[in-house]
């Protein structure tokens, strides 16, 4: 048992955790604020993996610039997105949340055949930042390490941006009561199109860092997506700062899990979490009320 | 005095429900005037048509002399128009500072923090309470908050609907006279409300409505003396 003791094992856990966090921020924050649920979330994670293997391969560009592109593609395609198809969906505001599924769905299937017929279906990788950190009895990739940082530090500029800034409070209001938000005079449509621009980015720039530490291909995104999804039901619906904390808990649950099994595990272990937390905790680890609209 | 807010033959709904079929009012700058009708008349509505929260369907909607379709809620806020909405609707997970800071958001940082003690002066309570969240509030303490974070936005004209539902009747009449100190304070108000007498002793004019359409309208203390209005809604 001592194994499950070791430092490798609580970085390798911190690092799957805070990626899983950064995910599901964004598309908590999409669901938050617009009650879109955003299934094609996953397919943002490939997108901006691709960005970084394409920028990587091509001119040896890694990160920061590789994160940023990352970051700047997805929201691009996430605003375009937007102004094409959510936008209306929003302004007629009808059966919102069943739409916007049959919506991202479609979004989802036609990114990953774009990116199949572009890239081909075949897992890529490529090698950058590979080398080892050690300190103590820990040795840790660069790029691991670089993963757990990144994201932790999104994590919490985005927790202390929500606490602290104008935007946040105005992104919080959204969140809690989107029609009283609107009546104090907060421009809702601007801070959702924010909220969405955001939550896309982000989930791009994790797929960037992902990159770096596992192959991908046109389909890595739907594992993501279910991934978020649990994270966000564990953190609560709405409760930005419940999803850092069930990233970061559904991180510990799969390493932890696949330590005791074996990798082989690790869908069972999701899923099994994801349908254990829908049974016992249908409210979130926080959850004491349902949300509200 | 100059017509500060009108709603000339006013159309609106829901889907396939039509709440008000032709609603004509106007508000005097400086007054109280009172919008009076039964549970499902629309007084709901017309406050959403006002606030910019449905686009009516039919009609015009003037605010301080220029049409206002178009022109989403929240920038009627920051033009002088605040709805404290039924029900309250305070940010529950908000404490009551962050409310009442929130309703100031489209005035400038300085300006809000002296309205913010202004604010505290007119209801002792919340300044006690500041950082409590308002989720733990009482009704009567949470009406409060929505009246004080409404004028944080220091607004030319409140919409106040149905800001005594559910209170207590000592909390009620708090309410009331809070509403006089307001437009003594130089803010013209619009109520609708269930409290029909305590309404009519408050306000300066009256309009009435029934099944969207208008029904009765005039000087508050003339329709308080009305055989018809005596009868309807209160009861004698």
């Amino acid at each position: 048992m001592s194994s499950l003791l070791s430092g490798q094992l609580l970085v390798a856990a911190l690092a799957t955790g805070g990626l899983y966090a950064l995910v599901a921020v964004g598309l908590n924050l999409v669901y938050g604020t617009m009650r879109l649920l955003n299934v094609a979330h996953g397919e943002f994670v490939m997108v901006g993996a691709y960005v970084a293997f394409l920028l990587f391969s091509t001119w040896q560009i890694g990160p920061p610039w590789s994160l940023l592109a990352a970051f700047a593609v997805a929201t691009a395609l996430g605003l375009a997105a937007y102004r094409g198809l959510f936008h209306r969906l929003l302004e007629r505001n009808q059966r919102v949340e069943a739409n916007s599924l049959l919506l991202f769905f479609a979004v989802s299937v036609i990114l990953q055949n774009v990116v199949a017929l572009t890239f081909s279906a075949n897992e890529r990788a490529y090698r950058h930042l590979d080398g080892i950190v050690t300190f103590g009895d820990v040795s840790v990739t660069e790029s691991r390490l670089l993963a757990l940082v990144v994201s932790l530090a999104v994590c919490l500029a985005v927790a202390l941006a929500l606490r602290y800034a104008a935007v946040g409070q105005a992104i919080r209001a959204v969140l809690q009561n989107r029609d009283a938000a609107a009546l104090v005079g907060v421009n809702v449509v601007q801070v959702q199109r924010l909220c969405f621009a955001f939550g896309v980015g982000a989930a791009g720039m994790a797929g960037a860092l992902i990159s770096l530490t596992q192959g991908i291909s046109p389909f890595m995104g739907f594992p993501f997506t279910i991934a978020a999804f649990v994270v966000v039901i564990l953190g609560g619906l709405g409760n930005l700062t419940g999803s850092l904390v069930g990233g970061l808990l559904l991180g510990f649950l799969e390493t932890y899990g696949i330590a005791l099994t074996a990798a082989s595990y690790r869908s069972i272990l999701l899923y099994g979490v994801f349908v254990g937390v829908l049974i016992l905790l249908p409210r979130g680890l926080f959850g004491r009320r349902a949300a509200r609209r | 005095m100059t017509v500060l807010l009108s709603m000339e033959l006013v159309a609106a709904g829901y889907g396939d429900a039509e709440v008000l079929r032709e609603v004509s009012l106007s508000v005097r700058e400086g007054s109280i005037t009172a919008l009076l009708g039964a549970n499902g008349a629309g007084k709901t509505t017309v406050m959403r048509v006002l606030a910019g929260m449905l686009p009516p369907r039919n009609g015009i909607v003037r605010f301080a002399g220029n049409d206002v379709a178009g022109v989403a809620a929240w920038d009627r806020v920051a033009a002088g128009l605040a709805l404290v909405p039924e029900g309250r609707q305070v940010f529950a997970d908000f404490t009551i500072e962050e409310n009442l800071r929130i309703g100031g958001c489209r005035r400038p940082a300085a300006k809000r923090t002296a309205r913010l003690d202004e604010i505290y002066a007119l209801f002792p309570r919340l300044l006690e309470r500041r950082r409590q969240l308002a989720g733990s509030l009482s009704g009567g303490e949470q009406q409060m908050l929505a009246l004080g974070r409404g004028l944080m936005s220091e607004p030319r004209l409140l919409l106040l609907d149905e800001p005594t539902l559910g209170l207590a009747p000592a909390m009620a009449a708090a309410v009331f006279d809070l509403i006089r100190r307001i437009r003594e304070a130089g803010t013209t108000i619009l109520i609708a409300e269930q409290d029909v007498r305590t309404t009519l002793q408050t306000a300066d004019h009256a309009f009435v409505i029934e099944n969207g359409r208008n029904v009765l309208a005039g000087p508050a203390a003339a329709l308080l003396d009305d055989a018809a209005v005596r009868e309807s809604y209160l009861g004698m």
